[in-house]
């Protein structure tokens, strides 16, 4: 309970790249574990002493997909993408402009009286949000480069599933956050732990990679969210909501970890899936391995619904279990 | 009046379905006139006022809203539906709707596994599900029934410069007035419809105004404003804070040109503003209620409201007022055969 808790608040919190809602909230569950700081990327981590002088570090990009205000209108401000949002998506979508206060917006769109259906979309930039200011007031309140993003409070759906904004990737957050809190409840951390909260995942894996360089740790498990198994895409693609986490096997992956991450799972009775990449994860994993002389990396990602909208929608168990899992590793790893 | 509207935008009445709004409304209007419920589920009311009414007019605004139906539910545990009322389907995408207490959202395909062309052009309608996160078929059944009703999740919102965001303004802004006209001192009778089905074809206006058989309506709705970026002046139809919207002709009604003149003079004279709706698409009660029996003549007043039949309808909060007030001068005028 205290773990969707978190989730939801996480996921609540404002977390374009340069917004601190989210880092806030973070601060303050991590705190208590060890000394957390601040990068110039935007992202947050924490260090934790262990046992061990071995250094485990968790990372979880918490920056989420969002826009930008480029111009400002006469009632209506427009806007680019920070990150990949679905454009399909955003004809009708709320949204809160991160201006000198927040500021309701909508964007526009046709009533079907005016407009037949029709199957093609505009660019975003070809889209207004109707702020309903006129374009004085709107300057006093609202900046070019101010950050946008979907104002959509995560609420549950049936069974166990949570349904959001930005759960790509506050689930991955909760997760290592969890799996640091369960590390530390065993009194000491076994070994050192670098929970790293990356910003910029969305624009490039920009943020993991100066925080890799700066702790530069033995190994690293990346937790972001996967594809979940919808109708019309590869089902090899994707991994099924409830069913576990999924462990990336890949060149870029370490493979030792990645059977150790396997075994725990068969071992632990962790229900757990297999997600193969042929090249590029597309995750931090990426930019991590290869840091200085480079850092085995494992890749864990929690199965998620409807990526890069307003409806990301995932199965809590998949976050406990990725928790429970990256804590299992941890304790054997350094046994 | 703010309140009522507050509380009527957050009701559910998806058209077919209009059960809880006609229980607010009848509970609201119940101590200030007689009224009951006609056979579809129309609230008929009828308010005493101080003179018997020369002519009888009509009040008519509708209570249903548009939203979604619930056809199937597949082993998966998603949900098919349909449409009920015209939707476009670029408004459904990633949206979150609430079917009775359960929350669902209308899934999409993740971008990143989407080919060029498929990255903006609006998936098929008839392809769309709803997840309520149910694992299978049997597990969606604890939770929903086929032929349940869906409507947009959508909150109501102050905004801006007085503006006000809220799913079913349309109409549930025109109930709010009639309930405020309800409640108001009246110097002559009145008949009060509050509609059902408007959204699939003005059919709970056809009977009511068959009971009431009044000699005048006036049909007070919202209506398609476009008064939006990059859609040119000519094409705009109407504009938010201009006031309320007097229409020539629409796709149900061609209106009589005496009572439209009376309209623009009425507001004029008690100093309200008004606009005429520049087009002619859309229909309303109207068109159901100037064909009644041997006809009555029907005068349609409008807020002018964005995004209609999205889960975003916006109107300016200063419109509210002219709506009322030219409606019950032209009331009063009506009434007294003075037209």
């Amino acid at each position: 309970m205290e773990l969707k808790e978190m989730l939801i608040k996480l996921a609540d919190a404002d977390g374009v790249t340069g917004l601190d809602g989210a880092l806030n909230v973070a601060e303050k569950e991590l705190s208590p574990l060890g000394k957390v700081s601040r990068d110039n990327m935007g992202g947050l981590a924490a260090e934790i002493k262990g046992k061990k002088d071995y250094t485990i570090l968790l990372d979880a990009h918490i920056d989420e997909i969002g826009m930008m205000v480029t111009a400002i209108d006469d009632g209506f401000i427009r806007v680019a993408k920070c990150g990949g949002v679905d454009v399909r998506t955003l004809i009708s979508q709320e949204v809160i402009i991160h201006g000198k206060e927040n500021i309701f917006g909508v964007f526009c769109s046709i009533p079907p009286h005016l407009k037949n259906e029709s199957n093609s979309l505009p660019d975003i930039d070809e889209m207004g949000i109707d702020i309903g200011l006129s374009k004085d007031e709107a300057e006093k309140v609202i900046s070019i480069g101010d950050r946008v993003s979907f104002r959509q409070k995560a609420v549950s759906l049936v069974n166990d599933r949570i349904t959001g904004k930005s759960l790509d990737n506050r689930a991955g957050c909760a997760a290592v956050i969890e799996s640091a809190k369960l590390l530390c409840a065993d009194g000491e951390a076994p070994c050192n732990i670098i929970v790293s909260l990356s910003a910029q995942e969305e624009l490039g894996l920009r943020g993991a990679k100066t925080a890799t360089y700066n702790y530069f740790p033995d190994e690293a498990i990346v937790v972001d969210v996967s594809f979940g198994a919808f109708q019309g895409i590869p089902s090899q693609k994707t991994g099924k909501l409830s069913k576990g986490p999924m462990i990336c096997i890949s060149p870029i992956t370490d493979r030792f970890m990645t059977n150790s991450l396997i075994d725990i799972c068969d071992e632990e009775n962790i229900p757990y899936q297999r997600e193969v990449c042929g090249s590029s994860t597309g995750t931090n994993a990426d930019t991590i391995s290869v840091t200085k002389s480079g850092v085995k990396t494992a890749l864990v990602s929690i199965p998620l619904l409807n990526m890069h909208t307003a409806a990301e929608t995932i199965s809590m168990s998949d976050v406990e279990n990725t928790a429970k899992l990256i804590a299992d590793y941890v304790r054997k790893a350094v046994k | 009046m703010m309140n009522t509207l507050k509380d009527l935008c957050l009701l559910d009445g998806v058209s077919g379905n209009e059960g809880k709004i006609a229980e607010y409304i009848v509970n609201k209007i119940a101590p200030y006139a007689e009224c009951y419920i006609d056979p579809l589920g129309n609230v008929i009311a009828h308010k005493k006022g101080t003179s018997s009414a020369k002519k009888r007019v009509l009040f008519d605004a509708h209570m249903d809203e548009v939203g979604l139906i619930i056809t199937g539910i597949k082993d998966d545990g998603m949900l098919t539906f349909s449409c009920i009322g015209g939707i476009n389907t670029e408004v459904l995408l990633a949206k979150r709707v609430k079917i009775g207490d359960v929350y669902g959202v209308i899934c999409v395909k993740p971008i990143h596994m989407l080919s060029g062309d498929e990255k903006k052009k609006v998936p098929d309608k008839e392809g769309l599900l709803i997840d309520i996160g149910a694992s299978s078929k049997a597990d969606a059944e604890q939770y929903i029934e086929i032929g349940d009703t869906a409507v947009f999740d959508s909150d109501y919102v102050e905004f801006g410069d007085n503006k006000i965001k809220a799913k079913a303004i349309d109409d549930r802004l025109g109930c709010a007035i009639l309930i405020d006209i309800i409640k108001s001192y009246l110097p002559f009778d009145a008949w009060f419809s509050f509609t059902v089905q408007e959204e699939v074809g003005l059919r709970g206006a056809k009977t009511a105004a068959f009971s009431v058989e009044p000699d005048y309506a006036i049909a007070i709705e919202a209506t398609t404003a476009c008064d939006i970026i990059d859609t040119p002046e000519n094409k705009s139809v109407c504009k938010l804070n201009e006031g309320a919207v007097v229409s020539f002709m629409d796709g149900s009604t061609l209106y009589e040109k005496a009572l439209f003149n009376s309209t623009i003079n009425t507001a004029n004279n008690i100093g309200k503003k008004i606009q005429v709706k520049r087009g002619t698409s859309g229909g309303n009660n109207a068109g159901a209620i100037h064909l009644t029996k041997s006809g009555v003549r029907t005068v349609s007043l409008s807020i002018p409201c964005r995004y209609l039949h999205s889960p975003e309808c916006v109107i300016d909060k200063r419109d509210i007022e002219s709506v009322k007030d030219i409606a019950v001068a032209l009331f009063e005028q009506m009434a007294d055969d003075k037209i």
